[in-house]
C-alpha cells in the first residue's frame, strides 16, 4: 500500500514537472507563428518570456540546455541562421539567474521592467549579429515592434506561466 | 532529476560558445545543417498544423457567417465583372489563336509548359530579419529549392529550403530576394529587390526612364530560374525618386499557393515514357 502510494505520488510528480515543458512546446509553436495575427508587425518572443519567468522563479524547469535546444529548435523553423535564438535564450537565462536573489524580491512592475530591459538588448544584439553576417542592413523599426509587442503580451503570457508554476511540486533544493 | 542538476551545473558560457560557434557555420555555410534542419522541420510541421489549423478554421467560419451581406454585393459586383471578362474571354481566344498561327509562320521555340504542385501555407515565419513562410509540401510531392511559388494573384517568391514533407518559401520581400523582372509598357528590364518590408524596389534602371505609376511587373525569365510572364505586381513612385513594386500577391494572408514545378518539356515525358 506505502509502495502504491510512492509511485503514485512519484508519477504525479513527473506529470505535473511536464506541463511547463509541454507549454514549451506550445510557445515554441505558437512564436513561429501566432493563429490569426497577419503580418510581421506583431511577434512577440513568447519562449524568451518562458526563459525569463523559470529564470526568475524557478531555473530549474527550463536549465541552459533546454534554452540552448529550445533557440535551436525556433531557429529551424523560423528560418533564421541556427544559433541566434540559441544565444538570445542562453543569455536571458544567465544574466536573469545570476540576478535571482535581487527578482525574487521585487514587485510585478519591477519583473516587468526588467523584462523590457532584458527583451530589448536581447533584440539589439540579434539585430547587430545579423547585421554582422548579413548582406544589407535590417531596419531597427521592426525590432522595435517585436520588442514591444513581446512588453505588451508578456503579463498575459506571465499570468499562464504563473498558473502552470502553482501545478508544480515544492522544489527540493535551493536553487528551485 | 539528474538531468536538470548536469544541466544548471554545466557552465553556461560553454553553451554560448557552442551557440556562437554553430551561428558562424550557419550563417556563412547555410547548408551544413540542412538534412538536421529540414528532419525538424518535418517532426514540427504536424503540431504547427494542429495548433493552427482550428484557429484557422474559426476564422474562416467567423468570415462566412459575419460577411453574408457583404458576400450578396461582392456577388453582383463579381456577375458583373464576369459578363465583361466572358466578353474579353473571347477577344483573347482569337488573339491567342492569331497569336499561335504567327509564332508557328516566325517558327518560334516556345517556352514549354509548367506543372504546379498545390500546397497549403503551415505559418507565416516572417520576423524582422527573414520574410518566409513554410508551406505543407516538400520532396516527397516534387518540391525542390528554386522552384517559383505563385498565389492567385501573383508571384509570391521562391522555395529555399525542402524537407520530406514541408518546404520553406523565400517571399519577394525579402531582403535576399533579387528577381529579373519586365516593366510591361516601357519595355524595361530591372531587377526587384526585396528589402523586408512591403514594398520591393527596382534596381538598375536607367536614371532618364519614365515609368508611369500602376505600370505591371511580369517576371523576365532571364536567368531561368522563374518563367517569363508571372504577375509581380505593380509600379509604385518613392520618395527619393526611385520606384517600388506593390506586390499582386496578398503576401500577409496566404492560404494556399501553386509551385512550379520544373517545365513539362513534351520531349523529356516521351523520353521517361
Amino acid at each position: 500500500m506505502i509502495y502504491q502510494d510512492i509511485s503514485w505520488k512519484r508519477v504525479e510528480g513527473f506529470l505535473r514537472l511536464s506541463v511547463p515543458h509541454i507549454l514549451l512546446l506550445l510557445l515554441v509553436i505558437l512564436n513561429v507563428s501566432l493563429p490569426l495575427v497577419p503580418g510581421d508587425i506583431f511577434k512577440p518572443q513568447l519562449v524568451a518570456m518562458a526563459a525569463y519567468y523559470w529564470a526568475v522563479y524557478r531555473p530549474t524547469i527550463m536549465p541552459v540546455y533546454l534554452c540552448f535546444a529550445s533557440g535551436l529548435v525556433l531557429d529551424t523553423l523560423i528560418g533564421t541562421p541556427l544559433g541566434l535564438n540559441a544565444i538570445s535564450l542562453i543569455l536571458i537565462h544567465w544574466l536573469v539567474r545570476s540576478q535571482r536573489r535581487f527578482l525574487t524580491g521585487q514587485t510585478y512592475i519591477a519583473i516587468l521592467t526588467v523584462f523590457a530591459l532584458v527583451i530589448s538588448g536581447v533584440s539589439l544584439l540579434q539585430w547587430g549579429l545579423m547585421a554582422l553576417v548579413g548582406d544589407a542592413p535590417f531596419g531597427v523599426m521592426m525590432l522595435l515592434a517585436t520588442a514591444g509587442s513581446s512588453i505588451i503580451v508578456f503579463p498575459l503570457a506571465s499570468l499562464i506561466l504563473w498558473q502552470v508554476h502553482r501545478l508544480l511540486p515544492a522544489p527540493d533544493n535551493r536553487y528551485g | 532529476m539528474p538531468l536538470h542538476g548536469w544541466g544548471s551545473r554545466f557552465s553556461p558560457f560553454l553553451f554560448l560558445l557552442l551557440s556562437f560557434a554553430i551561428f558562424g557555420v550557419s550563417s556563412f555555410q547555410p547548408r551544413t545543417f540542412q538534412a538536421a534542419k529540414s528532419g525538424i522541420m518535418d517532426v514540427f510541421a504536424p503540431m504547427i498544423e494542429t495548433v493552427n489549423r482550428p484557429f484557422q478554421d474559426a476564422a474562416a467560419y467567423i468570415n462566412m457567417m459575419t460577411g453574408m451581406a457583404e458576400i450578396q454585393s461582392e456577388n453582383h459586383r463579381l456577375m458583373a465583372e464576369n459578363r465583361k471578362l466572358r466578353e474579353w474571354y473571347h477577344v483573347a481566344m482569337t488573339l491567342r489563336a492569331e497569336n499561335e498561327t504567327l509564332q508557328s509562320m516566325l517558327n518560334i521555340r516556345l517556352d514549354p509548359d509548367h506543372r504546379f504542385i498545390a500546397a497549403r501555407v503551415m505559418a507565416d515565419t516572417s520576423n524582422p530579419f527573414m520574410k518566409t513562410a513554410l508551406v505543407r509540401a516538400g520532396k516527397a510531392d516534387g518540391v525542390t529549392g528554386g522552384q517559383a511559388v505563385i498565389s492567385a494573384d501573383g508571384l509570391v517568391g521562391r522555395i529555399i529550403e525542402s524537407g520530406r514533407n514541408t518546404a520553406r518559401i523565400l517571399m519577394i520581400t525579402d531582403v535576399n530576394s533579387r528577381i529579373p523582372v519586365l516593366i510591361l509598357g516601357a519595355n524595361q528590364r530591372a531587377v526587384m529587390a526585396g528589402q523586408n518590408d512591403d514594398l520591393p524596389v527596382l534596381m538598375h534602371l536607367p536614371p532618364e526612364l519614365q515609368i508611369e505609376e500602376g505600370a505591371r511587373i511580369i517576371t523576365s525569365g532571364h536567368g531561368g530560374l522563374f518563367p517569363y510572364g508571372l504577375p509581380v505586381g505593380e509600379i509604385v513612385a518613392r520618395d527619393d525618386g526611385g520606384f517600388a513594386v506593390r506586390p499582386y500577391a496578398g503576401l500577409d494572408s496566404l492560404h494556399m499557393v501553386r509551385i512550379i514545378d520544373q517545365a513539362d518539356d513534351p520531349n523529356l515525358r516521351l523520353h521517361s515514357n
